[in-house]
Order: C-alpha cells, then sequence, then structure tokens
C-alpha cells in the first residue's frame, strides 16, 4: 500500500462517518418481558474460587485491552426489556420496590442461645459465625467500642436500601448479645469464639451490640463474576458486565459510600434442593459501606493520589498530597459526605460493570432511587437502632446524596417514560420535573417523527411542557404503521445530551408503544 | 538459528493461564438484547457505519489478542513463586476447592508457538498442577506438581515435581566472547555462531522450605535430572556443524545428574507486590554429581543482594542490586555446557554462560495506581571462567522500561521493553515468576 492509498483511509473514514444518518432501533411488535424465568432447575454448580491475581491480570489486561480494540460503544444491557426497564429475575426483584422493605418474610431474628461454628465468614472477615437455636446459620459482626452502631448500622441499613432498590441482599437485624448465650461446637469453633469475644466491642447494657446477618439463604457457591457468565448454570444467559442491575450499582453504592465494593460484594446462592433448584445472586458485606471505611482521625498523606498518567508523567517523584481528616458528625457513623459530584465514584480495582454503565443505566438507577423513595431511608435507619441524632443525621445525608444523584441520572438523558397513550397520542411522564429536580417552566421537548430507517415522516415539532405529564399527538398526515417519537428535551433553552426514542405501532385510532430508549 | 539475525526486534509473549471464562462479546451483540430487549436491529447513531467498518477491520487482531491473552494470568505463579515460601493467602488464593483447567499460550515472533493446557486444583493446604504444552513434533512440556502445606499458617511447604520435555535451544560457548575464547573449538567459519541443539530431559525435584521467622526462609531441594542432547533436526547451524566434534562434553551424549542446594533468604519488605522498602538477601550452596561417573561432579554457589530504597514517597523504590553464581567442576573431567552458569535474571538477549556469571542492575519502580507500579531498569552481565577474571570489559547489557502489574504479596506480570546495543524485546509476561532471583533447579 503506498503513502497516498495509507492517507486516503483516514479521509474515507471522516466520510463514512459524516454521512450516516441515525436509525433508530427496530424493535419487535410484542409485549415486552416482565420476567426472566431464569429460575429454572439446574444442577447444583461448583463453588466458584477466587484468584486476586487472576482477577487483577482480568481487569487491568484483558477487559482493557479488548475494549481498546472495540470501537462501538458499550450497549444497552442484556437485561434490559422493550421498554427500557430491568424485568424481574434472580438477580432483580422490582416488587420490593412496592412494599416496605421488609424482604423474606420466611426469615427472622435469631434466638439465643448461639453456638460458634468452625466456618469462615462470608459478609465480613471480622464477623463470627454461628448456629441459633433452631439451627439457623448467622454472621454476628461486632462495632469498635467507641463507636457502637458503626459497622452494625450499615449492615442493616445497607441490606434493607438494597433490597429496596430490588437488589437481592441478606436480611439482617441489630441484637443484644450477651456473652452467656455463646458457647463453641468443637475446639476449633472455639477458638474462633475466643478471637471473638477478645476482641473489643461496643455494650448496649452489658450485652455486644451486634448485627446479626442470615447467611447463607441455600448453599452458599461463591462469587458473581463481574464480567462473565457462570458456567455452570444454564440460567446465567447475559454477560454479567452487560447486567443493568450490576451497571446501576455504581450510582447506588455512591449513593451509600461504598468506597469498597467490588467482586467480592456479589455472591451467588442455590437455593431449593440440589437438582431441583436455582441460584440468586445477593449484594454481601455492605457493613463497608456508609463511609464506614473511610474514617481517618488525621490528616494523612495519599500516596495514591492523582491518576495513573500523573504518576507516570512524575516518575513517582511528586510530592506526596495530603488528604484531610475525615471525621463522622456522630460515632456512631461513617464518614459520609452531605454533598457529592455525580459521576466521581469508583472503585479499584475496577468493576467490570461500572466501566459499562451508560447513560440510560444510570437513568434507570436514579429511578430505582425514586422509586424507593424517603421511605425507604426512614425505616431502614430506624432498623438500625441509632441514637436519635445520628439517625435524623444520616436520614438527612441520605436525602441529600439521593436528589444529587437522582438530579444528574436524570439529566444525562431525555428522561421521559411513557405514562399512557390514549387514542393516537402518547402521555408522556417526565421523571425529572415528578421527582422536583426540574422545573416545568421553560421545558419544552422537541419531537421528530422517524420511520423505522430514520427518515422524517413529518416535520419536527415542540411542545411545551405540561407539568409532571405531557401529551404528545401523532401527526394527523401518518395513516398508520410503525413510527419513532424521537424526543428531546430542552430545559431553559439547554437541550438534554440524549433523545429518547418511543417506538410505537399507529392505525387509525390508536397507538401502542412497542419499546423504549433512552 | 540465530535469533538476534533472524529476529531483530523479539516480541516474546509468553501467557500463561486463565479462568476460561473469558467473553468477547460486547453488549451490542449480545443475543439476549433481542431476547430480552425486544430488539430485531439495534440503533446506528451517526458515524456507526464507520466505527463498524473499523470494528470488523479490528477483527484481526482482537482475535490475535483473544488467543494470546484469552489464556492469561495467574494461578501458575501459585507454584511459579515456590522459591519463596508462600504467605498462605497470598500463594494458595483466597477459596478452597477450586479446580481450574486452563489453556496456555506462549507466543514469540519468530518461534514456534506454544500451546498447552495446566489442571490446578487445590484443597485446604494441598495443591495439585499437570500441565503440558506442545510446540511442534520436537518440542514438548508435561510437568506435574504437588504441594502441601504444613503448621500454623502453613509456614512449611513441601513439594514435589515431575517435569519432561523435549525443546529445542541454542548454545554459543563458553565465555564472555565466545569467538575469542580459545576453550571453543569452532569449526572454520563459524566463530561466533550459535549450535542449535535438540535436548530430551526428564526431571524429578523433592523440596521443603519453611519460613523461620518472618523475614528468613529455608528451602532444601534435590533434583534426579536426565538428559539428553542432539543435533536439532532440520536445522542447519547445529552443534555439530559449528563446534569441532567432541569438544562440547554433554553433546550428542546422555547424562544423568543430581542436583541438591541449600539456600537461606532474608526479606525484610513488608510486601512483595507492590514497591516497598527493604533489603534481600540470598545465600546459597549445592553440589551436582553425574550418577554414571561420566562427567565431573560440581560445587555451586553463589547469592544475591538487593537493597530497596524509598526515595520521596514510600512506594517509589530504587533498588540497585547485585547476583553472582559460581559452577565450579572438582576434577579434570568434563562439565557437561549445560550446567554452566549464566545470569537468569538478566533482561536482555546474552546467551553467555560460564563458570562464574554476574549480573549488576539498577531498577526504578513506582506505583501509578493500587496493583500496578512502572520500572525503568539498565541491567550489566558478564560471565568469566574463575571470580579474579570477572571484569567489565565485553560486558553485556539491557536498558527498559516496563509497567508491572501485582496483588498484594505477590508479581503477577509484567510488559517490558528492554533495548541493548543489537535488539530490542518486547517482553509480556503474566503467571511467571519473576526470573530475577534465578532457580538452579528449574534451569
Amino acid at each position: 500500500m503506498n503513502l497516498r492509498r495509507l492517507l486516503a483511509l483516514p479521509a474515507i473514514a471522516v466520510v463514512l462517518a459524516a454521512c450516516g444518518r441515525y436509525r433508530p432501533a427496530v424493535f419487535a411488535d410484542r409485549p415486552p418481558v416482565e420476567v426472566v424465568h431464569d429460575d429454572q432447575a439446574t444442577p447444583l454448580p461448583s463453588r466458584q474460587g477466587f484468584d486476586e491475581r487472576e482477577h487483577l491480570s482480568d481487569v487491568y489486561l484483558r477487559r482493557p485491552l479488548f475494549d481498546v480494540i472495540r470501537p462501538l460503544d458499550f450497549g444497552t444491557g442484556g437485561d434490559v426489556n422493550a421498554l427500557d426497564e430491568v424485568p424481574a429475575s434472580t438477580w432483580y426483584e422490582p416488587l420490593l420496590t412496592k412494599r416496605a422493605p421488609s424482604g423474606n418474610a420466611n426469615a427472622s431474628p435469631p434466638t439465643f442461645p448461639f453456638i460458634a461454628l468452625d466456618e469462615s465468614p462470608t459478609t465480613s472477615p471480622d464477623a463470627l459465625v454461628v448456629g441459633d437455636a433452631k439451627g439457623v446459620r448467622y454472621e454476628l459482626l461486632t462495632d469498635p467500642p467507641d463507636k457502637p452502631g458503626l459497622h452494625t448500622a450499615a449492615e442493616v441499613l445497607g441490606s434493607l436500601l438494597l433490597r429496596s432498590l430490588g437488589l437481592r441482599a441478606p436480611r439482617a437485624w441489630i441484637v443484644g448479645v450477651p456473652e452467656s448465650t455463646l458457647s463453641s461446637n468443637g475446639a476449633e469453633a472455639r477458638k474462633r469464639l475466643e478471637a471473638w469475644l477478645a476482641r473489643k466491642a461496643a455494650l448496649v447494657g452489658g450485652s455486644r451490640r451486634v448485627s446479626a446477618t442470615l447467611w447463607p439463604p441455600g448453599i452458599d457457591v461463591g462469587i458473581a463474576s463481574d464480567f462473565s457468565l457462570r458456567g455452570d448454570d444454564p440460567n446465567d444467559r447475559v454477560e454479567h458486565a452487560n447486567r443493568r442491575t450490576l451497571r446501576a450499582m455504581r450510582i447506588f453504592a455512591h449513593w451509600m459510600g461504598w468506597t469498597s465494593f467490588g467482586v467480592k460484594s456479589t455472591r451467588d446462592v442455590y437455593v431449593g434442593e440440589p437438582g431441583k433448584g436455582h441460584l440468586v445472586h445477593f449484594m454481601t458485606g455492605v457493613s463497608r459501606a456508609f463511609g464506614t471505611q473511610d474514617l481517618q482521625d488525621l490528616p494523612r498523606l495519599d500516596e495514591q493520589a492523582g491518576s495513573l498518567w500523573w504518576h507516570l508523567g512524575t516518575f513517582g517523584l511528586a510530592p506526596v498530597p495530603t488528604t484531610p481528616a475525615k471525621i463522622a458528625a456522630f460515632p456512631s457513623l461513617g464518614y459520609l459526605s452531605e454533598t457529592l459530584v455525580p459521576g466521581d465514584f469508583d472503585v479499584s480495582p475496577p468493576y467490570s460493570p461500572f466501566v459499562r454503565l451508560t447513560p440510560g443505566d444510570e437513568y434507570w438507577a436514579g429511578k430505582r432511587l425514586i422509586d424507593a423513595g424517603e421511605d425507604a431511608i426512614r425505616i431502614g435507619i430506624e432498623a438500625t437502632e441509632l441514637p436519635d441524632n445520628a439517625s435524623a443525621h444520616l436520614e438527612k445525608v441520605l436525602n441529600k446524596r439521593r436528589r444529587a444523584l437522582i438530579a444528574h441520572a436524570t439529566a444525562v438523558v431525555t428522561p421521559l417514560d411513557v405514562a399512557a397513550n390514549a387514542g393516537r397520542t402518547v402521555w408522556f411522564k417526565d421523571r425529572a420535573i415528578a421527582a422536583g429536580v426540574a422545573q416545568r417552566k421553560g421545558t419544552y421537548y422537541e419531537v421528530s417523527y422517524l420511520d423505522q430507517s430514520g427518515h422524517e415522516l413529518s416535520p419536527r415539532r415542540s411542545f411545551w411542557s405540561a407539568g409532571e405529564i405531557s401529551v404528545v399527538p401523532l401527526p394527523d398526515a401518518f395513516e398508520a404503521g410503525p413510527m419513532v417519537l424521537h424526543v428531546r428535551s430542552v430545559r431553559d433553552g439547554i437541550p438534554a445530551p440524549r433523545w429518547c426514542d418511543v417506538h410505537v405501532v399507529v392505525d387509525h385510532t390508536s397507538a401502542r408503544v412497542i419499546g423504549i430508549r433512552h | 538459528m540465530n535469533r538476534r539475525r533472524l529476529v531483530p526486534i523479539a516480541l516474546r509473549i509468553a501467557t500463561l493461564l486463565g479462568s476460561g471464562t473469558f467473553a468477547s462479546s460486547a453488549a451490542a451483540d449480545d443475543p439476549s438484547e433481542n431476547e430480552v430487549g425486544g430488539v430485531i436491529e439495534r440503533a446506528s447513531p451517526p458515524g456507526d457505519t464507520a466505527r463498524s467498518a473499523v470494528d470488523a477491520l479490528l477483527f484481526v487482531p482482537r482475535s490475535v489478542v483473544r488467543i494470546a491473552v484469552f489464556a492469561s494470568t495467574a494461578t501458575a505463579s501459585f507454584f511459579e513463586d515456590q522459591q519463596v515460601i508462600p504467605r498462605t493467602r497470598a500463594i494458595l488464593g483466597t477459596e478452597d476447592d477450586a479446580v481450574r483447567i486452563t489453556p496456555t499460550v506462549s507466543l514469540a515472533s519468530g518461534l514456534r508457538p506454544d500451546l498447552g493446557a495446566r489442571a490446578t486444583s487445590r484443597t485446604g493446604s494441598f495443591a495439585s498442577m499437570l500441565r503440558t504444552s506442545i510446540i511442534d513434533r520436537d518440542s514438548y512440556v508435561v510437568e506435574g506438581r504437588l504441594l502441601q502445606g504444613l503448621g500454623d499458617r502453613q509456614r512449611t511447604q513441601l513439594v514435589l515435581e515431575g517435569y519432561q520435555e523435549r525443546r529445542i535451544s541454542g548454545w554459543s560457548g563458553v565465555g564472555p566472547v565466545p569467538s575469542q575464547d580459545g576453550r571453543n573449538a569452532f569449526l572454520p567459519g563459524h566463530a561466533g555462531g550459535a549450535g542449535v541443539f535438540l535436548q530430551a530431559r526428564q526431571r524429578i525435584i523433592v523440596a521443603a522450605g519453611t519460613r523461620v521467622a518472618d523475614d528468613y526462609e529455608l528451602l532444601l531441594s534435590s533434583s534426579f535430572q536426565r538428559r539428553k542432547i542432539e543435533d536439532a533436526p532440520d536445522y542447519v547451524d547445529t552443534i555439530g556443524s559449528t563446534f569441532v566434534p567432541g569438544t562440547v562434553p554433554g553433546a550428542y551424549d546422555r547424562s544423568e545428574r543430581i542436583y541438591t542446594e541449600a539456600t537461606v533468604r532474608r526479606d525484610t519488605r513488608a510486601v512483595r507486590g507492590p514497591p516497598a522498602a527493604g533489603l534481600l538477601l540470598e545465600a546459597y550452596g549445592g553440589s551436582s554429581v553425574d550418577t554414571n561417573g561420566v562427567y565431573v561432579p560440581a560445587l555451586h554457589a553463589g547469592g544475591r543482594a538487593s537493597w530497596f530504597i524509598s526515595v520521596v514517597r514510600k512506594t517509589s523504590i530504587i533498588n540497585p542490586r547485585v547476583t553472582l553464581d559460581v559452577v565450579s567442576p572438582l576434577n579434570s573431567k568434563g562439565l557437561p555446557f549445560v550446567e554452566y552458569a549464566s545470569a537468569s535474571g538478566f533482561r536482555g538477549v546474552s546467551g553467555r554462560s560460564d563458570r562464574v556469571a554476574a549480573l549488576a542492575s539498577l531498577d526504578y519502580r513506582w506505583q501509578l495506581r493500587p496493583f500496578v507500579a512502572a520500572r525503568i531498569f539498565v541491567d550489566f552481565t558478564t560471565v568469566a571462567p574463575t571470580i579474579p577474571k570477572l571484569s567489565v570489559e565485553h560486558l553485556a547489557w539491557a536498558a527498559g522500561f516496563g509497567v508491572d502489574l501485582h496483588s498484594s504479596q505477590t508479581a503477577i506480570g509484567r510488559i517490558a521493553f528492554a533495548g541493548a546495543p543489537d535488539n530490542v524485546q518486547l517482553i509480556l509476561v503474566f503467571g511467571l515468576a519473576d526470573p530475577g532471583f534465578g532457580d538452579r533447579q528449574h534451569r
């Protein structure tokens, strides 16, 4: 290939890029999937091992290398239905959002006495595994003596909030455990019990303040990959990095200050008799959320501050910056700031679904935060049995953080959902206005009417917002067939960065929605 | 085969192991987008045509990466790291009962690809591994290892290994400048060349190591090795066509040798994966005996000193180090040429060996982000018949830049460019132990 031809290649690429026309997706004309039946009976999978070196090689070498040589954007999650929602599955339980986050009705707090078991804990390395009087397995976690509630409240509150978002998390309760209620089963279990008792812990009324986490609610078969399918689960058909529920955890983890979230925070549990059961997928280790890992009494040199490129360019010789002390407002709480910068959150090592978070995923996460409501926070905090002043502060902080994340999530897309369709009109619900993070005044919608190839069927029109619900009529000139409403919100003259596509099938008297993408 | 001549820029990719679950598909290709999402045809934004075209063009490099890197990572280091007595969880991983069957790939431009598979398993403190790889009809490796941890925190390790291979290698004679060394008898017109040979060998190693204190390790090991060396088929520049017949001890012969070694090591670094300050000292002594009495018995001794000094930051480390390896035959019988010492930590292409091999290097390593560190380095090496004859004349050197990947306790891999006066290497290694501290038993 001579030089002239070589130089022509970028020019051709530019021309191709410039000539392209937007073509909307094409949806099948069928009802949206409401439930994914990934709970078919499967053989009991093997326990999934975890090797830190293998994982680090994966996240720092293989996955970035592969992403670099793939120029296409990360697409819509594989667990997203035609209406841009996530149907119920073993990963996501949307019904939970419609009732108080009480979780599994069969679960109950442990009953005394407890027998320590010679088993490694899952929810926290500091926990003690016990069986209660009914033989049910729980993991007990304590607090530092001067910070009653620090970890235990996080464990209880976190699991309740996760379930209010539709995710699965083990049930946990605050329990006062007198030392006299504890015994052990065997020499090894005794060693574990003695080590646990030797650790100084916060007391309430002479008893240890403990979070008792019911785990596992089945057979724990190990960590869920943050990238690939599980090879021995036929129900597992969506690459985990492409699951919206896991991508959205970036927003939820930001909200909850869960900076230590990672692949070890997701575990698979087999429920049912071996051969007749199936896997369900849980989030664990939430006692490390709510800034409990971020407390620091004094300013500290932060060797890791700065980007990779900064460290590369400075040869590691730049002065070490100092991070200020991070002190909680109350001893029972972690360091969780009232303010946050949406999007400024990541975990180390990288969590692959976070890397693939799209604006559509963030919007979906924002809707889950909206739906969970302030009630979920209040109910969750009540269950932590924290002092009133700490509870009030934590509730205020979580509500402020939630609102900031909702505002951002509804600003990265055109935040419209279809509330209804009547006759040849489509009724849009503006989620930002409904959530109170945007104003009706100054908001209008630009609507293009496209066919499935992206050609305009009718001139573009604009409609002022009528508030939470706005009605958009379809053009009279278009008689019947599929149509795409290509909609963008404009607030105070600033257009949304992304359009929303609403796919409808139109006839002479009605319009039926068959697909939405944000 | 003259590698330096044939491959002026050597590309060496050695990747080992992977979970076997690496998936290449991106979301847009996910079949469930249609199944759950109801999408028959995905949206196509402006410019998508060009990007799709580029994506199609990248199919070939993507496939290469998929094959080469598919197999990466690190369960191998479980076994490769054992010269350092493991700090239990760092080496054994975090979960019990893990059984893995993983492909292995080793690619090097100008050389034949090495493809294989490895099965590893662990139950409690016991681990086992079986590995095989095939390069071509003349070259293959089969290896099995059993490892048992003992005691509280498994501070003691017992290892039993079996190894068999047929492999093609090169020999260019002894001395820092083989063509000027009178001990090498080159055939006319071949001075300075390398003779290619085919080595078939079987080896059994028994080893026991213990961490006697946090910073001190002791290792005792003994191996029995049988070698058979002959000219490599299908090569023109063989030992027979490069050296005067009968002047290369060990060639065209079968030798059986027992090598026993004791090693003591002190490593004061708090962690071994990330850059950390400390001191590393190692000394070893051993002896090797030809069981058939044909070749000379020899004493082996050596040591390494490496000082890790932090500058400005705790994780910015200057690391000078020196190593010395000595092989001392005990009588005048010939020493098989494959038993000579060479500087195994040299990061260039040296190929030098003799009774004494020395290496001096200076590294500067600094943290880029958690688990990732960068490194610049320069190595100098030479060989000599005796320690007094070590000289800075005819030094081989290599300098380069690399990026390391590490866990909290062990190195995982590295990507490095190493340049020398007559060659440049790109090295990509994952799952292999750092060769910088040598390994006499696994030579």
